[in-house]
């Protein structure tokens, strides 16, 4: 409720005002909900009152001219002034119209100076003019934060040390949403400087470490002079055989590179290596603090409440990394006594490092942590389901564009380097003919699933030993396509191909497919 | 009968080696010894191959064939190997679905004792929000594309198609009551079919609000959201109107669509289909049908653009008129969350061919996500992926809700209801990335098309979101 408050000449202190006023009465309260107005834009037709620092300044105003008792209200003053016997009157609220008020700041540089950005209520203009122009002079105890204002003091100091909210770098947040701000602004910048090249040499690592926040607490350095990626070779090899002494050495290893990769959720896990990279570590604060101004005084509350968007929906995750806490801890215990010492730096080595143990790290921490003591990683890295279908489209486009058997053997010759070698690719005893390989070099220009309705129609053929040419030519004679196009090929191959015949030549193939050719 | 395994294998791997490679199967004396020995990709080639072979039977009818070939998956296919294992498994497990139901009362009486756990349900639901960021970049460009269209408006209505995760509204709810201008007054009108879940939201949401002293009401609507009446969401003059529909709307464009399906396998145009297709592409009658519907804006929608099918084909009657309904309401703002794939072709093998490619990708990305072994894959991949893929494979005419279509025909179809598209802010945008990085999985991806935002697992788009107003 605005107050209205009593400035009229009869006080003293040297007041102006623009307009005289009545005394008055506060208004009773009315149950009608008073209309209030923005605070800086006044109604138009209500009245200006600039009022000096002094006056504004001043608590008791009213003074009783026998005792010296100051009054904040000429109402009480001359309540007070009947206790002497001395003639007092007290002012009846004017009955004309109430004329709304509005306050000024003395304050010539102050935008609230100009009338049409006037605030409606006293008790505010005086607060505005404290905080803003005025000392502080009240100071919480438990932070150095000072306050000009008294009531925001005591605001201040029932919150203060109640709640905080801790970034990596180190700065305190009391207030939920600068934190989230901060944080997505800070962790935008260790992520982008461990998303560029990795981790450039391992010595940086240690000096760096050196001067990071000591406040981590759950990871001791574990990175000294030793480097790990190094060890990339060495996990890669023993993933595959899953063997468990080479476990430590690929878990050491994926606690000392997860780790970046996963900085911007992972708050609880310092990281120190990343942070000294990305922002100079003597000034963790100064830097995120400059760049929390500057996103929240750019973007407002808008970046505010979208990173508090994201921020709720991530807390699963959050949440989630903070079993592995234990989980890391125990890495690092298992991994320190496992290092050996006669690693050789390898950089290169690095992202396949990477790679894998991001893949064992986010399906560690992916899950709901029930899983993560019983994962073993998978025997060897398998193929995606989507590289599988693209590469039996291919298999069946190449099919499409020559012989399936050249095809084939191309295919499998070719991807015998990364696995063993497809057991009918080594049967394949056809020459390669260039001009396939060239088409296959080129990325065949099929669709998809074109490729796939092909390899349906091809695959069939999965242990051949002769050539497909007539088997090619059995389905197109035999087929009879009624409306021509590829889908009708496949159709009519579905019910007229006699596949056991086409089988019943790969005697001696690993797989037979007389089980297919069944007839009915 | 069968040839037996006395060929050696390749004697590079030692049987015991190979045997490890493989998924743990059950059938360890099963009659195909030859096929234990198949590593990895090679399974996962051949399981692709008899997949293909086996619909390729079933559409046309060939049911002995058709069975054979279930066999031999069966015998590699598990829903807990790897990626392509798995999806073999529910994939025939559809494709025998669909076989089933050729004997009607075989197929109830199979069915007739299962019963429906609204618990699992309401928690596989739960699992795929917090699994999967895809629910949450939705609900963080629905809320940031709602605070700037609220902007100033002091009475906020919004509408939540399926109110089932309270989590987006209690972030809008904490954005709109720190907004600078003040709070305004909140309204959220949910719409579920279990009265629990609108129970349990209604609780959440009114606890957050009463925290921060915002001003709201939550109205709950029961029933299914085919049969709503959009009398029962009260919009009230004077309130602005928001509404959210996060995979809602294919399920509208199912319809008994016997009459219209065309008999060569070619169908309509898929985008990953034969360029074979093209020649069969436009429909005339339904071509006709579509330039008639076009009165609103003006613009025919070129009916040769390279990825389009005639629209307003089977199924467009309901969708039509629940979006016609929806525009009624004169929204403010209207976010669509769909699935970004073509699972609507009208043959079999057209739906079988792109459902590979998205759950492929769909279950690569459940696989960096989860461990083989988790509980929590394998109740989101049986329970939601697993009933998706049936319903989309088994399932035809009004049954088939699952009537994902992409993006561009999405467009199309609001466009024609009468709403403009309001491209996303960059803000929703950037907050959204950060929460795809904060999920440590390289896969993901978003991009934006066309003032839309698509969600993409490696290159594979899998989930749209776009903004809508109502265009007068």
């Amino acid at each position: 409720m605005p107050v209205e408050l009593d400035n009229s000449s009869t006080t003293s202190g040297g007041e102006a005002s623009v307009s005289s006023s009545g005394n008055q009465n506060p208004p009773p309260k009315s149950t009608v909900k008073k209309k209030r107005n923005l605070p800086g834009m006044p109604d138009p037709d209500s009245e200006v009152i600039a009022l000096s620092p002094t006056t504004l300044l001043a608590t008791n105003r009213f003074v009783c001219e026998i005792c010296n008792k100051g009054f904040q209200r000429d109402q009480n003053l001359q309540l007070h002034r009947r206790g002497h016997n001395l003639p007092w009157k007290l002012r009846q609220r004017s009955s004309n119209e109430v004329k709304k008020k509005v306050y000024v700041c003395p304050e010539r540089t102050c935008v609230h100076h100009d009338p049409s950005r006037a605030l409606g209520d006293l008790t505010g203009i005086k607060k505005h003019f404290c905080r803003k122009h005025g000392e502080k002079k009240w100071k919480c105890d438990k932070c150095s934060k000072k306050y000009a204002v008294q009531s925001d003091w005591k605001a201040h100091s029932k919150i203060c040390g109640t709640r905080e909210y801790r970034c990596d770098c180190g700065t305190v947040f009391s207030r939920k949403d600068s934190f989230i701000t901060h944080r997505a602004f800070c962790d935008a910048l260790a992520e982008e400087s461990t998303k560029a090249p990795p981790l450039p040499e391992p010595p940086k690592k240690n000096q760096n470490q050196a001067d990071a926040d000591p406040k981590s607490n759950s990871d001791p350095k574990p990175l000294t002079a030793e480097p790990e990626p190094a060890k990339a070779p060495v996990p890669s090899a023993a993933a595959s055989a899953s063997a468990a002494p080479a476990l430590p050495q690929s878990t050491s290893l994926i606690s000392s590179s997860v780790f970046p990769i996963k900085s911007s959720e992972l708050s609880e896990y310092p990281i120190p290596t990343v942070q000294g990279a990305s922002v100079p570590a003597p000034a963790p604060a100064p830097a995120p603090a400059s760049v929390n101004v500057n996103c929240s005084s750019s973007t407002g509350s808008i970046s505010n409440s979208s990173s508090m968007f994201a921020s709720l929906f991530a807390p699963s995750t959050k949440s989630a990394s903070l079993q592995p806490q234990a989980f890391t801890d125990l890495f690092q215990s298992m991994s320190r006594p496992d290092r050996p010492a006669d690693l050789a730096p390898s950089t290169s080595a690095e992202p396949i490092s990477l790679c894998l143990s991001t893949n064992h790290g986010s399906s560690i921490f992916g899950t709901a942590g029930q899983e993560r003591r019983q994962y073993a990683p998978p025997p060897q890295p398998a193929m995606s389901a989507t590289a599988l279908l693209q590469k039996a489209a291919q298999m069946g486009a190449a099919a499409s564009n020559t012989s399936l058997l050249r095809g084939l053997g191309i295919v499998s010759s070719s991807s015998s380097a990364q696995h063993d070698n497809l057991r009918w690719g080594q049967r394949q005893a056809e020459p390669k003919n260039a001009s396939i390989a060239a088409g296959l070099g080129l990325g065949l220009p099929c669709d998809e699933s074109s490729g796939l309705k092909e390899l349906m129609m091809g695959t069939p053929v999965f242990g051949p030993k002769q050539t497909t040419l007539d088997f090619l030519g059995l389905g197109v004679a035999a087929g009879g396509t009624p409306n021509g196009g590829l889908p009708a090929l496949i159709t009519s191959i579905g019910s007229g191909l006699d596949v056991s015949e086409a089988a019943a030549s790969f005697g001696g193939a690993d797989f037979t497919f007389k089980d297919l050719g069944r007839s009915s | 009968m069968f040839q037996d395994e006395s060929s050696p294998l390749s004697s590079s791997s030692s049987p015991l080696q190979v045997f490890s490679m493989m998924s743990l199967s059950p059938n360890l004396g099963s009659p195909y010894p030859w096929l234990r020995e198949l590593k990895s990709e090679e399974r996962g080639l051949y399981l692709i191959h008899l997949l293909l072979t086996c619909a390729n039977h079933v559409a046309n009818g060939s049911l002995e064939n058709a069975n054979i070939a279930l066999e031999q998956i069966s015998q590699l296919a598990s829903p807990d190997g790897d990626t392509m294992q798995r999806m073999a498994a529910y994939f025939t497990e559809a494709l025998a679905d669909r076989i089933l139901k050729a004997w009607p009362g075989l197929h109830k009486a199979l069915n007739s004792t299962r019963i429906a756990l609204v618990s699992e349900e309401i928690l596989v639901r739960k699992l795929f929000f917090e699994m999967f960021p895809f629910l949450k970049v939705a609900f963080v460009l629905t809320n940031q594309a709602v605070i700037e269209a609220m902007e100033g408006e002091k009475m906020v209505h919004i509408i939540d198609l399926n109110a089932a995760e309270p989590a987006q509204w209690v972030a809008l709810i904490q954005a709109l009551s720190a907004r600078p201008e003040g709070q305004p007054h909140l309204r959220i009108t949910g719409v579920h079919q279990r009265k629990e879940v609108l129970d349990q939201m209604a609780h959440r949401l009114t606890e957050e609000a009463e925290k921060l002293d915002l001003p709201f009401q939550f109205n709950p609507v029961v029933g299914k959201l085919e049969n709503l009446d959009v009398e029962k969401l009260r919009v009230k003059t004077g309130e602005a109107l928001a509404i959210s529909s996060v995979l809602q709307l294919h399920s509208f464009l199912a319809s008994d669509d016997e009459h219209h399906r065309k008999k060569s396998p070619l169908g309509s145009k898929n985008l990953n289909g034969v360029h074979l297709q093209r020649a069969l592409q436009m429909n005339q009658s339904t071509l006709g049908e579509l330039l008639e519907k076009d009165t609103v804006n003006g613009c025919s929608p070129s009916p040769d653009s390279a990825s389009s099918s005639p629209l307003s084909s089977t199924g467009s009657v309901k969708i039509d008129g629940f979006l016609n309904a929806l525009w009624g309401l004169s929204p403010k703002l209207m976010v669509v969350t769909e699935q970004d794939s073509n699972h609507n072709g009208s043959t079999l093998m057209e739906r079988l061919l792109e459902s590979l490619y998205s759950f492929a990708a769909l279950f690569d990305c459940s696989e960096s996500t989860a461990a083989r072994t988790s509980l929590e894959r394998f109740k989101v991949e049986k329970m939601l992926f697993g009933e998706e893929i049936k319903n989309i494979i088994a399932c035809e005419g009004t049954e088939r809700k699952e009537r994902h279509e992409k993006l561009e025909k999405w467009i199309q179809r609001l466009n024609l209801a009468g709403f403009g598209n309001i491209p996303l802010s960059y803000y929703g945008m950037l907050h959204a990335r950060r929460l795809l990085q904060g999920y440590n999985c390289d896969g993901y991806k978003m991009k934006e098309e066309n003032g839309c935002v698509v969600i993409c697992w490696q290159d594979r788009p899998l989930f749209s979101v776009s903004a809508w107003r109502c265009r007068k």
